[in-house]
């Protein structure tokens, strides 16, 4: 053990809230060897402190990022935030979070030439979990089906590795401007609604019987799966089947939510 | 004749047009209309043959008074045959839509009366759906060659991308195969899309708001394996299209048995890999800086279908390598075989931050199986890299599992890559 004791620095869990823990490394002068997400923490091997999340300290670090290192620092910040890294035994983050740290730290030094750094193990976990949560994004905006429930609403269920929600609905917001949409990530117990001008993200507990109770089929819904199935089975060329290239492009693992692999 | 039967038929009947991807042009939602375009596209599913599903694809109608040998939907054919009203593929188009299948529309046609009254249809379809309904998503149409340019000027306002298939790549074969089709008479269409495009992109830059024409460009597509041309022309082919049409995409379709007992046409099984190697060749046209006549010198008509052409290349020109990894610049490393556009980036942003060796690389996620026989670092080789040149075709020829069974077919991850610069 070292003899000064080592810091833990607390979050609430938000990408705001890990933005002021990379300013209070600055501000607080703490070089914290653990970050952790959420409530009071018993450790061992640190002290914990606690940094409290702060609007405007947040955009400060954020324009500093985008100003001072550049926009794809920025955007792998938010990427490998929201990616699911190596996790402890608890279930706790692991080198996530403090890899990231670390990488924006650096940027502050080197400027746009973060990038390069990539003999750096932290700079290219970093960048790796960044583009693994930025892919699954991408594909989940081709991959998510929504279903048009009776009380008008389309409703989309995903499981994702990474926490791409936020991504999803902020395409969807865009793209479906002028339809009511819920977005449900079933895995972490969270939903993305869309009431026609902005969406809000809720936590939707697991007993709540939403998948059932959202549901429920109009009459044309089934037309239009039925549609889009016999659309899929037709427009492929038997001749070239190719179930390998297939599950490479589209892993089974988001067949489970889409129509047309649905019985 | 219900919905559900027109569209088995007439996606069907579509499905061997290869071209599915959704990228080249970036638009945002509007309020009051429906749907936004990704400029790097987006694939929304993958049919059992591994292609991307990105588009509704669909004739419009597969009764075709032309009798192309080549092709499932000729007169000639005994198919069933139907034909869509543009309100329903209107309806079709906005429901999948809104539920995430798909990313827009690819709308082509088989010729119905005559080419004018085919394309007619096809504008009457894309002004329900951008007039009426608002749809503001991707979409892809055919020009019909020998249709009024009038027309064609006026899809062009409502698409995102337009193409006119080449289908054969030679007059010859046109004149055996596609009776009704004739060089003019297809180039003639392209022209007056390249030169529109041409035009709006100058006359947006001029006065922003100006109404676009086709904003991601144009593409075509060409059958392999039809009939006897050698890859040489095809590549020098595609060279043209794209220097001298300024096309997108050039697509490359296998082709596949649409008739039985023709004595001009092969019965056999489609050229995939053939079709994989020309894919290659066109990606070192529009990436790598390579020419035509590089890819195919004097004396080789034909890829060869052992290891990708710039293998092949690197083999003709050992007079090129070794490239020192930490000094080439960023062309040079691209026509190391094995390092693609992601790796040599990565190599030249990575050594600004100082000298890179092997391990380095291999820890950037350069893969070192074909380039080491290439490159040096610092001065010098990989171990296994050092073999005499007489067995370097060996080393590099491809066999076992990949080489049989094509999974890496390239057409299939195209919709996942970046157009935008293109």
């Amino acid at each position: 053990m070292s003899e000064r004791k080592r810091v833990a620095a607390v979050f609430d869990g938000t990408y705001g809230g890990f933005l002021c823990v990379v300013y209070s490394s600055y501000y607080d002068k703490l070089d914290y060897a653990f970050i952790d997400e959420g409530e009071v923490e018993i450790r061992l091997d640190a002290e914990p402190f606690y940094v409290a999340a702060d609007r405007g300290k947040a955009l400060r670090v954020l324009t500093a990022v985008r100003q001072k290192i550049s926009p794809q620092a920025e955007s792998n910040l938010y990427h490998a935030f929201l990616a699911d890294g190596p996790r402890r035994e608890d279930g706790r983050d692991d080198s996530r979070l403090i890899n990231l740290l670390r990488y924006i730290r650096l940027g502050f030094r080197v400027g746009r030439a973060v990038d390069d750094y990539t003999r750096e193990p932290y700079v290219r976990s970093t960048q790796k979990l960044a583009f693994a949560a930025a892919r699954e994004a991408q594909r989940l905006m081709g991959f998510c089906r929504f279903t048009l429930t009776d009380q008008g609403v389309y409703y989309a269920s995903v499981s994702p590795v990474h926490n791409v929600l936020p991504i999803l609905a902020e395409h969807f917001r865009d793209r479906f401007m002028n339809q009511l949409w819920i977005i449900h990530d079933v895995k972490r117990g969270k939903a993305a609604v869309y009431d026609g001008r902005d969406y809000r993200v809720e936590c939707v507990p697991p007993q709540a019987n939403v998948r059932t109770n959202v549901r429920t089929f109009v009459r044309e819904e089934e037309r239009f799966q039925h549609l889009w199935k016999a659309f899929f089975e037709a427009v492929a060329v038997e001749e070239r089947e190719n179930a390998k290239l297939q599950r490479q492009f589209l892993p089974a693992r988001y067949r489970t939510h889409m129509t047309e692999f649905l019985p | 004749m219900d919905i559900l039967e027109k569209l088995q038929i007439l996606s069907a009947a579509a499905k061997y047009d290869v071209a599915c991807t959704s990228s080249g042009v970036n638009r945002q939602g509007r309020r009051g209309s429906l749907g936004s375009a990704a400029a790097c596209g987006i694939c929304h599913s993958f049919a059992a043959d591994g292609r991307c599903v990105s588009l509704l694809k669909i004739l419009q109608t597969n009764i075709c008074v032309y009798d192309c040998q080549y092709c499932v939907n000729r007169s000639s054919s005994d198919v069933p045959r139907a034909a869509f009203t543009p309100a329903e593929i209107a309806e079709l188009t906005m429901n999948f839509y809104r539920r995430n299948y798909i990313e827009g529309l690819f709308l082509s046609s088989a010729v119905m009366r005559d080419p004018s009254f085919t394309m007619e249809q096809t504008l009457k379809t894309l002004r329900l759906l951008r007039q009426e309904y608002r749809f503001n998503g991707y979409i892809h149409v055919k020009a019909i060659p020998g249709a009024d340019p009038n027309l064609i000027t006026q899809v062009g306002r409502l698409a995102d991308r337009m193409s006119v298939n080449i289908e054969l790549p030679s007059e010859k074969s046109l004149r055996l195969l596609a009776p009704d089709k004739t060089k003019h008479s297809i180039l003639t269409p392209m022209k007056l899309l390249t030169d529109a495009i041409v035009q709006a992109r100058e006359e947006t830059r001029l006065f922003p708001g100006a109404p676009d024409f086709v904003p991601a460009g144009q593409s075509t597509q060409l059958i392999v394996g039809a009939t006897e041309e050698s890859d040489k022309s095809i590549v020098r082919l595609s060279e043209g299209l794209y220097k001298r049409f300024g096309l997108k995409r050039v697509f490359y379709s296998a082709y596949t048995p649409v008739i039985s007992g023709h004595p001009l046409l092969p019965a056999s099984k489609p050229p995939l890999l053939r079709e994989h190697r020309l894919y290659q060749a066109d990606w070192l046209l529009r990436f790598y800086g390579f020419s035509a006549s590089e890819i195919l010198p004097d004396g080789n008509e034909n890829l060869n279908l052992a290891m990708d052409p710039k293998c092949a290349w690197a083999l003709r020109n050992p007079q090129f390598f070794p490239v020192e990894i930490n000094r080439a610049d960023y062309f040079i490393l691209l026509r190391v075989p094995g390092i693609g556009e992601r790796s040599a980036q990565r190599i030249v942003n990575a050594r600004r931050a100082g000298a890179l060796c092997f391990d380095h690389l291999r820890k950037i996620g350069v893969v070192l199986k074909r380039a080491q026989y290439f490159i040096t670092c610092a001065g010098k080789t990989l171990e296994t890299g050092r073999v005499p040149p007489a067995l370097l075709p060996v080393k590099l020829t491809e066999t076992g599992e990949a080489y049989q069974q094509m999974n890496l077919w390239e057409d299939g991850p195209l919709a996942l890559r970046d157009e935008a610069n293109v």
